[in-house]
C-alpha cells in the first residue's frame, strides 16, 4: 500500500527514478491509485501566482541608517555635495548611453522563467551551433568559439541566441548543468566602456557572476549556487579568452 | 498591537556590532533584492499585514546583527527565511505566555485592488484565503516548497524536522485544500 506521503513526493517530483517508474507502472492499471492522486490535487502554479500577485503591494524595504560615527559625520557633508555633483554629471551621462547594469537585471528576469524543461528536449546538434555561433559572433563584433565555449565542465551547450537590449545584441549561450538547472553566460558590447574584476551577485534570487573587459560585458547567470556560478565563470574566461 | 523593536534599529551604538561596513552593505542589498519574497513569506506565516511588516523587518535587523556570521557561497535566501520563521516561531511562544492565545490572529489580509485583470485577482484571493486555513506546521512547509521552491530536503533542514515530516505535511496540506476546492462542505 503506497502512502500519501509517497504519492505527494511523485506529484512533487522527489520519488527516487526507479520508484517513480514503478509507480507510474502501477497507475496505469490501477483507478483507485488514480483516484487518490486527484485527492491531492494542487494547482501549484496558482499557489506560485497567488503568492507573486503579492508581491507589489509589499511595503517599501526598510531604511537602514548609516553609522553616526566622527568620521561619517565629518565624511558625509562633503559626500553628499560630492554624491550631488556626480548625480548631476550621471544625469547628463546616463541620458545619453544605454546603462550596462541594467541588462544584467534583465537578463535575470528572464532566466527565471527557466526550468530544467525548457532546454533538455533541445539537443545539442554541432551544425546547429556552429551556425547560430557565426551569427552571434558577427552580431557582437567579437569571435565566439563554439569548441572552446562547449568545454565546461559538467554543462551541456544547447544553443547561442541573439536576443537585444536597447538596440543593442544581446548574446545569450544557454547551458543545462547535469542536474537539469538551467545556466546562460550572456555578453553585451560594453558601451560604458568601464571594465570590472568579477564580481557575484544575488539576482531575483539566482546566483551570478559579472564583469567587463574594454570592449564586452559577461555575465554567467543560474541556479542558486553562487560556487557553482564562480566555477563555471573561471572556466568561460579561460576559454573564451576574456 | 504589539511592536516588536523600534525601527529602524540603532545597531551601531549597542556593543558587540563591529560589522565592517562593506560587508554590512553588501548583506544589505542582498536583503533588499530578497525584501519582497521576505515579506510576502511573512505573510504567509503571520496572515496579516501589520504583523507581516514588522516580522519582516525584524528579519533584516536579526540578519544584518549576524551578517559576520553569513559565509558567501551558502545559500543567503535559506539562511534569512530560516531566521524569519524562527523568529516567528519565538514570537508566538511569547505572545503565548503573555496572552495565552499564541498567533491565533484574525485571518486579514485585503489584496491589492490596482491590478486590471479582476477575474485573476478573485481567484489568488480564493487561493489565499484556502492557503490561510492551513495549520501553521503545514502552511509554513507548503510556503516554503511549493511557494518558494525549496525541495524537500533543504525545507527539512530549513525548518529543523526530517524530510518524512515535510512529506506528511505536504501530502495532508493538498488533501485539504483539494477537498477544499471542491466546496466540500466536510473540509
Amino acid at each position: 500500500m503506497l502512502s500519501d506521503e509517497h504519492l505527494t513526493a511523485w506529484l512533487d517530483g522527489e520519488l527516487p527514478q526507479h520508484e517513480a517508474d514503478l509507480l507510474e507502472r502501477r497507475l496505469a492499471g490501477d483507478p483507485e491509485l488514480a483516484a487518490r492522486i486527484e485527492a491531492l490535487h494542487l494547482e501549484r502554479s496558482g499557489l506560485v501566482a497567488a503568492f507573486a500577485a503579492l508581491e507589489p503591494s509589499a511595503p517599501p524595504f526598510p531604511q537602514m541608517e548609516s553609522p553616526p560615527t566622527w568620521r561619517a559625520r565629518l565624511v558625509r557633508p562633503i559626500a553628499v555635495a560630492a554624491l550631488v555633483g556626480l548625480a548631476i554629471g550621471a544625469g547628463y551621462w546616463l541620458g545619453s548611453r544605454p546603462r550596462i547594469d541594467d541588462w544584467r537585471m534583465e537578463v535575470a528576469h528572464y532566466q527565471f522563467l527557466y526550468v530544467p524543461d525548457t532546454l533538455t528536449d533541445l539537443r545539442p546538434d554541432p551544425a546547429r551551433i556552429k551556425r547560430e555561433f557565426s551569427v552571434a559572433s558577427e552580431r557582437l563584433g567579437r569571435p565566439l568559439d563554439p569548441d572552446a565555449l562547449s568545454r565546461v565542465d559538467g554543462l551541456t551547450l544547447r544553443r547561442a541566441q541573439v536576443l537585444g537590449f536597447q538596440g543593442e545584441p544581446l548574446i545569450q549561450i544557454a547551458y543545462t548543468a547535469p542536474d537539469g538547472t538551467p545556466i546562460a553566460f550572456c555578453i553585451m558590447r560594453n558601451t560604458a566602456g568601464r571594465q570590472s574584476a568579477p564580481k557575484n551577485a544575488r539576482l531575483l534570487g539566482l546566483a551570478s557572476e559579472s564583469w567587463q573587459d574594454a570592449e564586452h560585458a559577461y555575465l554567467v547567470i543560474g541556479g542558486d549556487d553562487p560556487g557553482r556560478i564562480a566555477g563555471i565563470a573561471r572556466q568561460i574566461r579561460r576559454q573564451a579568452g576574456s | 498591537m504589539v511592536r516588536w523593536r523600534n525601527w529602524p534599529p540603532d545597531i551601531y551604538n549597542t556593543p558587540g556590532s563591529g560589522i565592517i561596513h562593506s560587508r554590512r552593505k553588501e548583506i544589505e542589498a542582498q536583503l533588499q533584492v530578497l525584501w519582497p519574497r521576505l515579506w510576502r513569506f511573512a505573510l504567509g506565516l503571520c496572515r496579516n499585514r501589520a504583523d507581516a511588516e514588522d516580522l519582516a523587518q525584524a528579519t533584516c535587523l536579526r540578519v544584518l546583527e549576524n551578517a559576520a556570521k553569513y559565509r558567501d557561497g551558502t545559500h543567503f535566501d535559506r539562511w534569512v527565511f530560516t531566521i524569519c520563521r524562527n523568529l516567528w516561531h519565538n514570537e508566538c511562544r511569547a505572545r503565548r505566555l503573555r496572552q495565552g492565545n499564541g498567533c491565533n490572529c484574525v485571518y486579514d489580509l485585503d489584496l491589492p485592488s490596482g491590478s486590471a485583470d479582476a477575474e485573476a485577482n478573485i481567484f489568488h484571493a480564493e487561493v489565499l484565503s484556502k492557503v490561510m486555513t492551513l495549520p501553521d506546521a503545514q502552511r509554513e512547509t507548503l510556503l516554503l516548497v511549493y511557494v518558494e521552491g525549496f525541495s524537500y530536503k533543504e525545507a527539512a533542514g530549513m525548518l529543523d524536522i526530517p524530510v518524512g515530516t515535510v512529506m506528511s505535511r505536504l501530502a495532508a496540506a493538498r488533501k485539504k485544500l483539494a477537498c477544499l476546492n471542491k466546496d466540500d462542505p466536510a473540509c
